[in-house]
């Protein structure tokens, strides 16, 4: 009998993979020769990558739609302004502080998961503004006013500025890794096959429940890190903007143009809400309106992103997360 | 309730000396005022091959629910060997041995067919990659899905998709498969290699449940038939018995079901 195997990393795929290695190295050489401008410019890069990244883990593999995970994004600028007043260092304590929203995210899962996929988007939201009005109870954040990370404004700015950066860039570069390795093994598939038919994937064994907590507590963490170091460089802790349910339509602008449920397709997300955010950026509402054009522009003429375009065109899914069946020995 | 066990002297078989592998007993599923379940009893032996027939909205779907675990039931016992799993989980209950297909198949349409037994292969069939690698691949070919296999679940037909339910099942290494109407629309060609499939099945030990109205497909591989109508057994014994049964013929509006 011959024996079969799944199919290694396509070679193209493997090039791909350097290439992305070779970026970044090369971004994480940046603060070498980069401006303070372009510092600044793609620390926030990095924070929507994460970012879109996540949330495409949660919806696009587990179809696990939230919107409401600004709930981690806003609890772990919370945690690492507490930190701080309590004396610890401020980088430590912007990642030390998103790791504690995984205190709150526990427990959570155990209750939203058990919903259905419309009461779960609706869930996150309503548990998301729930959590910024107990945070706004917190004399520290004194309501709608909010906090300043006055700690960071106390470091040299070229080394607070640097270190933002690449705490950013590994934080994005961490959550791609660690999403491809899970996405590639048995976890991945399990995600999809729940996304796609909870309940005939528990008839054949899978631990649905599992699967999802994982799943649900890696991207409370990604996007609380990512929040964190968004908080650095921002330095104002305001219960509305880190709470707010712009980052959700950020998430699912980036994902749902990128490609929903394709491993390159957030990368692309982020990419091209970062440009449009640098061309209409300055003239305010023109900014959301162009986003929104272009949303409704691929809602209608792409609805599997820019990764079903090139798809579609190369008959293949760059860096697709699909396991091929193969005879052993072949490529 | 209606068991006529006694009247089945002549199905002596091998499988009557075993042990009950599967057994439930006293099932009652209530949706509402209905009972789609209402007092089943039902035993299958270790290597043993039951049919099941029944007029639609007999309940037959609903019992195979309720032997897996799809949702719990109102009251009743299921056993599964010596312990009781009326509440254990359909993951439990799939890690335990027991693997149903679905009437309407319930594809993961984004996943290749590959992938579909790949999940049943890791998840319950409790492989590691390489070894459920090779299981997925060995059940394809069973259920002549190989050249398949990387194709895109949502691009194969409906025939080729209650061939994956049987494939999937499979994937698990079930002790005991509970098969849903996989045969309709079957030609007879296609029709005379599922009943080799089970055949074989049958002969490597595994414990056959099956749903048909195609009786003549089901009497080739049965040893016992159950016959459900209205939440509830009607009779069950020898095939050609219960076929001749009254109350039978009668759940059958007077005719002949072949
Ligand atoms: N989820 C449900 N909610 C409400 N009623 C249901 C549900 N599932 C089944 N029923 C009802 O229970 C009864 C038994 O259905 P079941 O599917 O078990 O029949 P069946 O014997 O498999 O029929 P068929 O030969 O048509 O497949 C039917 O009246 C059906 O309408
Ligand atoms: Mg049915």
């Amino acid at each position: 009998m011959t024996r079969h195997a799944i199919a290694g990393i396509p070679r193209v795929d493997r090039q791909l993979i350097a290439a992305l290695l070779a970026l970044f190295l090369g971004l994480a050489a940046l603060p070498f020769f980069g401006s303070a401008l372009i510092v600044d410019k793609l620390t926030l890069l990095t924070v929507y990558v994460t970012l879109a990244v996540m949330w495409n883990l949660l919806a696009g593999f587990a179809g696990l739609v939230s919107v409401g995970h600004q709930a981690f994004i806003g609890l772990g600028g919370y945690f690492a302004l507490r930190l701080v007043e309590s004396g610890v260092s401020p980088f430590p304590a912007l990642l030390v502080g998103g790791a504690l929203v995984l205190l709150a995210a526990w427990p959570l899962s155990w209750l939203v998961l058990r919903l259905r996929a419309a009461e779960f988007a609706v869930a996150m939201w309503v548990l998301a503004e729930a959590i910024r009005s107990m945070v706004m109870f917190d004399p520290l954040i004194q309501g709608e006013t909010g906090r300043s990370l006055v700690a960071l404004n106390a470091i040299d700015p070229d080394l607070r500025r640097n270190t933002l950066y690449l705490m950013g860039l590994a934080t994005a570069g961490a959550a791609m890794a660690l999403s491809y390795a899970l996405l590639r093994g048995r976890l991945g598939a399990e995600a999809r096959a729940i996304r796609d038919d909870a309940e005939a994937a528990a008839s054949l064994g899978v631990s649905t429940m599992r699967v999802k907590r994982i799943i649900f507590l890696i991207s409370a963490l990604g996007c609380a890190i990512a929040g964190t170091i968004w908080l650095g460089s921002a330095i104002t802790y305001q219960p509305r903007t880190a709470f707010g349910i712009n980052w959700s339509v950020f998430m699912l602008f980036m994902v749902l143009v990128g490609g929903l449920g394709s491993y390159l397709g957030p990368l692309l997300g982020a990419l091209l809400l970062f440009a449009l955010q640098e061309i209409f950026g300055d003239f305010g509402a023109w900014y959301l309106a162009g986003v929104g054009v272009v949303a409704i522009l691929f809602a209608l003429y792409a609805p599997r992103g820019i990764m079903g375009l090139i798809a579609d065109r190369t008959g293949r899914e760059p860096l697709s997360m699909q396991a091929r069946l193969t005879r052993q020995g072949e490529a | 309730m209606m068991h006529d066990k006694g009247m089945t002297p002549s199905s002596q078989t091998r499988a009557d000396c075993a042990p009950a592998v599967l057994e439930a007993t006293g099932l009652v599923k209530r949706y509402g005022s209905l009972r789609a379940l209402d007092g089943v009893s039902f035993r299958v032996r270790r290597g043993e091959a039951v049919g099941i027939i029944g007029p639609n909205g007999a309940g037959k779907t609903t019992l195979f629910g309720a032997l897996a675990g799809s949702f719990p039931v109102s009251t009743g016992d299921v056993r599964f060997g010596d312990r009781t799993i009326t509440h254990e989980s359909a993951e439990a209950r799939s890690r335990l041995g027991i693997a149903r297909t679905y009437q309407v198949p319930r594809p993961f349409l984004g996943l290749t067919v590959f992938e579909n037994v790949l999940v049943a292969a890791q998840a319950g069939g409790r492989n590691g990659r390489d070894g459920a690698a090779d299981l997925a691949a060995s059940v394809l070919g069973r259920t002549g899905l190989a050249g398949l296999a990387n194709t895109p679940t949502a691009a194969i037909g409906l025939l080729d998709r209650k061939r994956l339910e049987v494939a999937r099942a499979l994937g698990t290494k079930p002790q005991v498969i509970l098969l849903d109407e996989i045969g309709g629309g079957l030609t007879e060609g296609e029709l005379h290699e599922l009943i080799a499939l089970i055949d074989g099945l049958k002969a490597e030990g595994m414990t056959i449940v099956w749903i048909e109205h195609i009786l003549h497909a089901l009497l080739k591989v049965i040893d016992r038939l159950v016959c459900m109508a209205e939440g509830q057994v009607l009779a069950e014994g020898d095939p050609r018995e219960v076929m001749e049964n009254a109350k039978v013929r009668r759940a059958y509006l007077g005719s002949d079901p072949e």
